[in-house]
């Protein structure tokens, strides 16, 4: 297994380019199921989640072909409906939770969407209710085959309707667009999740010939067409990685440019960092993040200790909050770090209070920064990666800690940040990639 | 009696006075929704001339984004270009006829060339700033998958988008001058 170890303390200097967004690309490429045509998508990041997509609809017949650096075509002329009947789908589709995107999709053009019980983070529950009520919605009739733990839908003929999301989930909304698109009659989404990637995948399907109005509301009026042609499409810059690599600038009191990051579509993400006391210059599309010895967090206006907690967009993404919580432990000043949409993410606090940092860790959902204020280095430790996202926010602990560090089980990292260590060292850190 | 009916008589005058005013001025925003008022672009053809969008003022525009490079773009090209054979000298009952932007999200311009010329795009009106993706026509009408359009009505105002194949020819339809 990968391990990295990493000398901290040292501080970065340079530009960080942002790779294609996972979760956009995630929806973007299951979409290509929609047409027989070719589908040409840009700015793909080369990571473990979206590659093992990828191959699963390589294994379905795709056609795909990869055309430049980050950039592939697809066609799905000749998809093989029976491979969802087989084993090795079972095997593959249960290691990916983005596997689950693919049913919207195939229910539309097939009349048959299956998956396994999805894998993904170990971050608590995630529910898939929304999407498969949706598609009852739409006249699928649902299947769950307790021996075989498949999850099956089908549908003869799909009927627009109206409908209420119980929540605002964002693949389940993206998987009842992609069934509604071709199905009959108008399907109307409200209580629709409305975020960037959300946004970009209608604009996508809008560009393959579908009707669909209210892009970026939460109420979205689907008018089914009985075709969607082919199209190209480039992925936005990963919010997550931005907001990332915001904080690592912070935390290691470096300089950093960050290119071309799609700032209209960060939404709130520049201002919660702010809130932090971290500078923040735009350069046109680029961040320009100055090296700064202190920042120091903002409280409310009465004086009271200021609270971030995540929610569905426009709100703060829950995968940043974890970088949040890192930053704030060398920053001067108290915050209070609210995780409301998971739980269990919390828990690798334990690390980072091994490493020095002053944390209370009140309920798994919220926790308690008390910033050391460059008083003191964090110490460097051994850990292992928990979760993506926790999995980043130590490595950034590691940069700016004192010391060698080792982070275990580092595929969690590798599922959502493409090369990070080579980008890494690009800027001087001190990382290097080890079999242990 | 008489004189309550006369004040509310001056009432509704009022009213659909205030409507008026309201309405007859309309600021529409501005935006790439339909309903909002398309943002101006003012770009190159390949031989240097620039081109305004607000220049086709008082016509019905598409503006179309596309490359020579996307071959979805291509195929719907022959589409767009029936369209423009069978509408440019249209009589419209609400505009004063039909012209093509084409914006290309190109980065050579010899292929671009090339591609207006092969797929022959016949109208004057072809710009690129060879920015590929990063286009500044594109960004300004965040335009992430290709081919989009927009048609956008005589005072500029986006009247649908989006259009392929046979929608293209039935939202045009729809504004031509009937006998």
């Amino acid at each position: 297994m990968a391990i990295f170890e990493i000398n901290g303390g040292k501080k970065l200097k340079g530009e960080l380019i942002p790779q294609g967004a996972k979760n956009e690309a995630l929806q973007i490429i299951s979409a290509v199921l929609l047409t027989p045509e070719k589908v040409t998508i840009s700015n793909v990041p080369d990571i473990v989640d979206v590659n093992k997509l990828i191959d699963l609809l390589r294994e379905l017949g795709v056609k795909i072909e990869k055309t430049g650096s980050e950039q592939y075509t697809f066609q799905a002329d000749e998809v093989n409906v029976d491979y969802l009947n087989s084993e090795a789908f079972r095997k593959k589709g249960g290691g990916l939770r983005g596997s689950v995107m693919i049913i919207g999709p195939m229910l539309s053009r097939f009349g048959k969407g299956y998956i396994s019980k999805p894998g993904g983070d170990k971050i608590g529950r995630r529910r898939l209710d929304t999407h498969f009520i949706g598609f009852q919605a739409l006249g699928a009739k649902f299947i769950y085959d307790s021996h075989s733990e498949f999850y099956k839908v089908e549908a003869k003929n799909l009927q627009g309707c109206y409908m209420l999301l119980d929540e605002a989930s964002v693949t389940g909304t993206a998987n009842i667009t992609m069934a509604a698109v071709m199905a009959k009659g108008t399907t109307t989404i409200y209580n629709a999740a409305c975020e960037p990637y959300l946004q970009q995948l209608c604009k996508m399907l809008n560009s393959m010939g579908a009707k669909i109005t209210g892009v970026g509301s939460n109420l979205l009026t689907i008018e089914g067409v009985e075709y969607l042609g082919g199209c190209s499409h480039r992925l936005l810059p990963d919010m997550i990685e931005v907001g990332s690599f915001i904080g690592l600038a912070a935390m290691t009191q470096s300089e950093i440019t960050i290119k071309n990051v799609g700032y209209e579509h960060l939404g709130i993400i520049p201002k919660t960092f702010e809130r932090l006391g971290i500078k923040i210059e735009r350069r046109g599309d680029d961040l320009y993040i100055p090296e700064q010895d202190v920042y120091e967090i903002d409280t409310f206006i009465d004086g009271s200790i200021l609270t971030i907690s995540d929610s569905i967009w426009p709100g703060f993404t829950p995968d940043l909050l974890s970088i949040i919580l890192v930053v704030a432990t060398q920053a001067r000043g108290s915050v209070l770090i609210h995780q409301k949409m998971f739980e269990s993410r919390l828990f690798f606090v334990d690390k980072l209070i091994d490493m020095g940092a002053q944390i209370i860790l009140c309920d798994p959902h919220r926790a308690t920064i008390i910033g050391l204020g460059r008083k003191q280095k964090l110490r460097a430790i051994s850990m292992a990666s928990p979760d993506i996202r926790a999995g980043v926010a130590l490595l950034i602990a590691a940069l700016s800690a004192e010391g060698k560090s080792t982070i275990f089980n580092i595929n969690q990292i590798d599922r959502g940040y493409q090369n990070i260590d080579g980008r890494l060292q690009a800027l001087g850190a001190d990382i290097v990639r080890k079999q242990s | 009696m008489k004189k309550t009916n006369f004040l509310l008589c001056l009432a509704a005058i009022a009213i659909a006075g205030m409507g008026f005013i309201r309405y007859s001025t309309p600021a529409a925003t501005i935006g790439t929704n339909i309903g909002n008022q398309a943002p101006e672009l003012k770009f190159k053809s390949p031989d240097d001339k620039e081109f305004a969008l607000s220049g086709y003022k008082g016509k019905l525009v598409l503006l179309d984004f596309w490359a020579s490079w996307c071959g979805p773009c291509r195929m719907e090209n022959p589409n767009v270009l029936a369209a423009y054979k069978q509408y440019h000298n249209a009589k419209f009952s609400d505009a004063s006829g039909f012209e093509i932007y084409s914006v290309s999200l190109d980065r050579d311009k010899a292929s671009w060339k090339n591609a207006i010329a092969a797929d022959k795009l016949d109208w004057p009106c072809h710009v690129s700033d060879l920015k590929y993706w990063q286009s500044e026509a594109g960004q300004l009408y965040g335009i992430n998958s290709i081919p989009m359009n927009f048609l956008i009505d005589k005072n500029g105002i986006i009247i649908a988008k989006g259009l392929r194949g046979q929608d293209l020819f039935n939202e045009l339809e729809k504004h031509v001058k009937k006998n």
